[in-house]
């Protein structure tokens, strides 16, 4: 690995702080979980029409090339 | 080319929230960040480009935290603080009681403190799971970087929830470990 000159920085990793465990057991609230799942529910939707949108422009450039 | 699962923003979807929160340092920013880095990302498909969804995912949010910041940087910055701290939804199954909600948010108050730089690399790493690599490459630097950065940022959350001297404990354990 190379040495970062910029900034004197000690050979060995300092330790994760042992607090920082307790990061795991945060999880998100319902509320956004339940926005989130109905967000992805409708990008279905939301990406078919990209792709629709995406198949008439190349379907459009085709044909004015024939 | 491996596109984005929408599932995945389901799927990591409490390891976002964690990360949304260490950026805003607010759990209500948070919330919001997380759903508008979703409506950004799922407003078409996505190619992961040699990224793993978590990687991906991690820096639409960081994009979008950006951009939201600049966006609002005319309003006076807020800045959590251990008093402004809210309380935390933690796991019921995980037999945490107050105690563990409490550190949990004096914890994100101390890494939402961290000046930019350190904060960005603690979050990447510490809080979304990323290697040093990914870290790196979000971050447009170098690992070495990454390290120095990383030493800082763990020295300084430690130091920032370990009491004041007087303890007679010397330079290591957090609170949490007492």
């Amino acid at each position: 690995m190379k040495v970062d000159h910029d900034e004197m920085t000690p050979d060995e990793p300092y330790p994760v702080p042992e607090a920082m465990r307790a990061l795991d057991d945060v999880v998100a609230p319902d509320s956004l979980r339940l926005a989130i799942a109905e967000q992805v529910a409708g990008a279905g939707r939301t990406q078919e029409r990209h792709r629709r949108r995406l198949r008439l422009r190349l379907g459009g450039a085709l044909a004015g090339a024939a | 080319m491996a596109r984005l699962d929408p599932q995945a923003l389901v799927t990591h979807l409490d390891r976002l929230y964690r990360v949304a929160w260490a950026l805003c340092g607010s759990r209500e920013e948070a919330e919001d960040l997380v759903q508008e880095t979703a409506a950004r990302v799922l407003a078409r498909p996505r190619q992961l480009r040699g990224q793993d969804e978590l990687a991906y995912l991690v820096r639409a949010l960081r994009n979008t935290f950006l951009l939201s910041r600049r966006t609002a940087s005319r309003r006076p910055r807020e800045v959590a603080t251990l008093e402004q701290a809210e309380p935390v939804d933690v796991r019921a199954s995980g037999g945490l009681g107050p105690e563990a909600a409490v550190e949990a948010r004096e914890l994100f108050a101390a890494i939402a403190a961290l000046p930019d730089d350190f904060r960005l690399a603690l979050v990447a790493v510490d809080v979304a799971g990323l290697s040093y690599q990914e870290a790196a490459s979000l971050l447009d630097t170098r690992e070495a970087t990454i390290a120095s950065r990383l030493y800082r940022a763990r020295e300084r959350v430690a130091r920032t929830l370990t009491p004041a001297p007087g303890g007679g404990e010397g330079n290591a354990a957090p609170r949490s470990l007492r």
